[in-house]
């Protein structure tokens, strides 16, 4: 209002010779405009087709179903988790690391030549492309410099709880804990020794007729007259008999020898917590939202310093002269202050990490998943990839699947922002 | 009760066992629990996705999982023994199976189905009615490389000619070559490349002059778009790529055999077992619904009986290492 | 009491010197970060090198790249560094201007009201993935200029570059208005008081004083547009050639890896090491970019407090 008033005491006060001015200056209001008008105009129409296109497509079954080669079943279950795995990896590892490093750059780091060197580094690392970082994601997080074995044989394995798998005589799959662990997949188990053991003793009397093997699966039925047991619990599969002798007698010792023999090997699984932990890590969705947390750490810490940068140094003076140390004075003052730059931040980072398909690509990420993440070391994939691959093809029904994700990812990078704005609101309450 | 008892149930056990495995497999394969992890070339994809896909429905249990790595960054992948499956556009290479044996990496070697070749032009180039290898040699090789399509055929339009094509490593180029340009020839070097064959049907779709090669599967999506270039066979008279003329061998020299290589250590787990087993039963199917060629009956019975004696390496490799390309049916027995 | 306080201060002290440690660690971790891509990159490069068919001077001189064509393969840098130069160049040409009055607009012009739904609109436009630019400029844009000059065939550096452009245009935008808007008022009420026009305070005051602010977001967006991978994947074309024209044909050396990495090169081939060579080059590029900005930065900067 000032301004204009002013603008109109200065235009009444010499006209003439204001022309000129007066004439640049609205040229340049609707030079503006159209720049402004022009940048909207493309990137509406560019959202409208996209809108317009994968609207019908949405549904609950688009969201709950696996991708599939007939576009009508196909839906995005699995890059849609994926992505969300990868994101929240991402968001967890490179925010800590990227604010506490924008921290001790600005408010406790002496200007020095290594500080300097630190900028500089940061600045660089945000202009490098995020293919090349898809290339240090797979040296370092998936192969992890080839220092720990292949990703197929990892030689270090944490939080998972091993099973030898049996296949009872009613063809369910029973599950023994093992307890010794050599080796990546090779594995000892004190159980299926305590079977053999009881083999011994089976073998040596007749043979009951529904068999079994493990100590830990068996179950007595009852003792007959001769003292035999009757036991019920694993067997084999009858795939792998293979009776070496014509002697009936013998052959049927043989087939169940046989079968106790493979008993021991038919099966061995492992069940993952959710924090398990391999390593190498493989294309996992760990090493993916580790890889993405690379691109997007740069920015992150540059927008976080822009953040802290902008808070008044009397505010900080203050901190400093009531007697509180550096680290109270950021705690208490600097970052709530900086708190929403540092959001604003954090939001346009994750919107790119999101969006990002050619570090997943370089990655090694899976295309086609059917299940979701369940674990650090699951398969993934993510929803630029899926775009990509679909948008890529030449039928039109896939483009429209392709429209639809891109909504889909609209609408999670929305419940993003939302979150962003949440947190930066009841954070700047909490100041006041 | 028992030695009377155990005898007959063995016998019988004996007598039904082919039976038993038959009917236990199936009900054995809802069973099978575990992950299957395929990366490699785009091309085989989609026959590999659909194979996944249906694979789910017999063995839910199972989870397959599957990359587009290309062809090489598959057998990277493969050599490192991060993947039990990879798919390829071309027979495995001697540095790469090098690089798996030094690894200690065993695999087997499975084709899957054709691709046929299919060379096409603009749909607006109604001139060119059909080419021969020795046209195409002039428009394709490094020492005439035409730039007009006058130079093809002296009585065709001076329209400038753009050629459209998959690099020197692909499955289609080595096939192409050796057809069109002979063992020493040299390709053009201007010529436009990619491996993505949707990337070539877009150039080709969107350039008057345009001529290019790939995957016959691509050419069938887009018949709107592009138009296939009849060939002159040895025997003299034009033909046009379809389903019948490649399966048949009429369009003979612009086929190639697409693979899969399967880890002889995975091979082993009975979920990739399973999956390799369907993926042999039902190629041939699969790969006709997403438009490539399926091989003649004799051939999958030799894939099947390769896989089940579970045969190890490659047998498009002579002694000295050089590739061996050719008819399916001569090189693979 | 005094012991309580001095063990307290002890205490204080220490979990000072922790934090500030730990800070350091996590500032350290870019270092190690940038050394993690100059070891990767230079040992495989050194790799590369190592191959009977590569020259370090021909890498470096030649105007030839055609590593998947040809009976010889020439692997000569410059094409690519050409066609991602013009691409960008183009993509500049289109975002900056525009990103730039569009910043003035939202900034000096626009209504509160109007910026509030604005601005985080283009932040949620950055979220985009790239791939889908890279369609809309197949589906959309290539059509357009083909209609408008039949020369542009399907793969052009121009559909390309716009398409970057479009892409950069929210970054531009949105940073280019941060650095409007931290010019103090006081400036602005300065030179309104000396009589200026809206056009004068914007153009010889703000801009000029937000200079700094807003060549670091060009340069950002340039590196962007540089280092830009699904967009000319999909829409720049695949030959790799010394152009200026921007209905020919290029391809970029982000194009250029990705073709490597979904192609059916072997991986332990020469074509394949290549890649990484290039992803060198593209570093050293980026790198230089950085320098230059920093560079504009410290000559151009001015501090308000």
């Amino acid at each position: 209002m000032t301004q204009a008033t002013l603008n109109d005491i200065v235009h009444r006060g010499t006209p003439r010779k204001n022309t000129a001015r007066v004439l640049s200056n609205r040229l340049f209001l609707w030079f503006c405009l159209a720049g402004t008008t022009l940048a909207l105009l493309v990137l509406s129409g560019l959202m409208l087709s996209i809108l317009l296109e994968g609207w019908s497509t949405l549904s609950w079954h688009f969201l709950d179903s696996f991708a599939s080669r007939k576009p009508a079943d196909s839906g995005i279950k699995g890059p849609l988790w994926g992505s969300v795995w990868v994101c929240i990896l991402c968001a967890i590892t490179a925010l800590p690391l990227g604010i506490g490093t924008a921290t001790y750059l600005e408010e406790f780091a002496p200007k020095n030549r290594v500080t300097g060197f630190i900028n500089l580094n940061i600045m660089n690392l945000a202009g490098v492309p995020s293919i090349v970082y898809g290339i240090i994601g797979l040296t370092a997080f998936a192969r992890m410099f080839g220092g720990f074995g292949s990703a197929a044989d990892p030689s270090v394995l944490v939080g998972y709880a091993y099973y030898n798998e049996y296949e009872s005589v009613d063809g369910e799959v029973l599950r023994a804990p093992v307890t010794t662990i050599v080796r990546g997949t090779t594995v000892e188990t004190t159980g299926v020794q305590a079977a053999l053991a009881r083999w011994d003793v089976w073998i040596a009397h007749p043979a009951p007729a529904g068999p079994l093997i493990d100590g830990s699966m068996v179950e007595v039925l009852s003792t007959d007259e001769q003292g035999n047991e009757h036991w019920r619990g694993a067997v084999a599969r009858i795939a792998e008999v293979k009776p070496t002798t014509q002697d009936t007698e013998l052959a049927a010792q043989t087939v169940y020898v046989t079968a106790a023999a493979a008993a021991t090997a038919t099966a061995q699984s492992r069940d993952a917590s959710w924090w398990s932990i391999s390593l190498p890590f493989g294309s996992s969705v760990l090493a993916g939202g580790l890889t993405l947390m690379l691109v997007i750490l740069p920015v992150v810490i540059i927008s976080t310093q822009e953040a802290l940068r902008a808070v008044p140094s009397s505010l900080r003076q203050g901190a400093l002269a009531l007697g509180s140390t550096r680290w109270q004075m950021v705690r208490e003052m600097t970052l709530p202050a900086a708190i929403p730059g540092i959001m604003t931040g954090a939001i346009l980072a994750m919107s790119r990490a999101i969006g990002e398909a050619a570090p997943i690509l370089v990655l090694g990420g899976f295309l086609l998943v059917f299940a979701v993440p369940e674990n650090l070391m699951s398969d993934f994939t993510v929803l630029p990839l899926q775009i990509y691959n679909w948008a890529g093809r030449p039928q039109a029904s896939f483009h429209a699947l392709a429209a639809a994700a891109i909504i889909v990812q609209l609408i999670v990078l929305l419940a993003f922002n939302g979150l962003a704005v949440f947190i930066r609101q009841k954070l700047q309450k909490d100041l006041q | 009760m028992h030695p009377l008892f155990r005898i007959p149930f063995t016998l019988v056990l004996l007598g039904s066992l082919p039976m038993l495995v038959a009917a236990q497999q199936d009900s054995e394969i809802k069973r099978v629990k575990g992950t299957i992890k395929v990366d490699g070339s785009s091309t085989v994809y989609p026959i590999t996705e659909a194979v996944a896909e249906e694979f789910r429905k017999v063995a839910p249990r199972v989870q397959p999982s599957v990359g587009i790595s290309g062809t090489g960054g598959g057998f990277k992948r493969f050599q490192s023994g991060e993947i039990d499956i990879s798919d390829a556009s071309r027979p495995i290479k001697k540095s790469e199976s090098d690089a798996c044996a030094k690894a200690g990496i065993e695999f087997h070697e499975v084709p899957v189905a054709f691709d046929g070749l299919s060379i096409v032009v603009h749909p607006k180039n109604t001139f060119a009615d059909k080419l021969s290898v020795e046209e195409l040699k002039r428009i394709f090789s490094a020492d005439s490389a035409a730039k007009t399509w006058k130079d093809v055929r002296s009585d065709w339009p001076a329209t400038p000619l753009k050629a459209y094509m998959p690099g020197t490593d692909s499955g289609s180029f080595d096939y192409f070559k050796e057809v069109v340009l002979g063992k020493d020839g040299k390709v053009r070097s201007d010529a436009s490349v990619s491996e993505d064959d949707n990337v070539l049907v877009r150039g080709v779709a969107g350039d008057e002059g345009a001529i290019g090669f790939f995957g016959c599967a691509y050419y069938f999506e887009n018949k709107a778009s592009i138009r296939a270039v009849p060939i002159v066979s040895p025997k003299g008279d034009a033909v046009a790529p379809s389903l019948i003329t490649i399966e048949n061998g009429s369009y003979a020299p612009f086929s190639r055999p697409l693979f899969i290589y399967v880890s002889a250590k995975s091979a082993a787990k009975p979920e990739i077992a399973a999956f390799v087993d369907f993926y042999i039963a039902n190629a041939g199917t699969y790969a006709e619904e997403v438009g490539y060629v399926r091989f003649p009956a004799a051939i999958y019975a030799r894939v099947n009986a390769n896989w089940i004696a579970r045969k190890v390496g490659t047998q498009f490799t002579d002694a000295q290492g050089n590739s061996i390309v050719g008819a399916l049916d001569a090189i693979y027995k | 009491m005094t012991f309580g306080r001095a063990r307290s201060r002890r205490f204080r002290d220490w979990s000072e010197r922790a934090i500030r440690s730990a800070l350091f660690c996590a500032s350290f971790f870019s270092v190690f970060v940038t050394f993690a891509i100059l070891a990767v990159l230079a040992r495989e490069s050194y790799l590369f090198f190592g191959f009977d068919e590569v020259s370090l001077c021909e890498f470096c001189t030649s105007a030839q790249w055609n590593p998947l064509l040809g009976g010889e393969k020439h692997f000569g840098i410059w094409p690519l560094v050409c066609g991602t130069m013009l691409v960008t160049v183009i993509a500049a040409c289109f975002a900056l201007p525009i990103g730039l009055t569009a910043a003035v607009f939202l900034s000096e012009y626009a209504r509160p009201r109007t910026r509030a739904v604005l601005k985080p609109a283009l932040e949620i436009l950055a979220g985009i993935p790239t791939v889908v630019y890279g369609f809309f400029a197949l589906t959309t844009i290539t059509p357009l200029l083909h209609s408008i000059a039949p020369r542009f065939g399907n793969y052009n550096a121009m559909s390309a570059g716009l398409a970057i452009g479009i892409m950069i245009l929210p970054i531009v935008c949105s940073l280019s208005e941060d650095a409007l808007r931290s010019v103090p008022r006081s400036l602005r009420d300065g030179a309104y008081a000396l009589g200026g026009t809206k056009f004068d305070v914007s153009v010889k005051v703000v801009i000029p004083a937000a200079l700094s602010g807003i060549v670091a977001s060009f340069l950002l967006a340039m590196s962007r547009a540089i280092g830009e991978t699904m967009i000319v994947a999909l829409a720049a074309g695949g030959i790799a050639q010394m152009t200026a024209a921007p209905w020919a044909e290029v391809q970029t050396m982000t194009a250029y890896m990705v073709q490597i990495f979904l192609g059916d090169a072997p991986a332990n081939g020469v074509e394949y090491a290549s890649s990484y060579a290039v992803a060198a080059v593209l570093f050293v590029i980026t790198l230089c970019f950085t320098l230059l900005g920093r560079y504009i930065l410290k000559r151009f900067r001015e501090e308000y407090e």
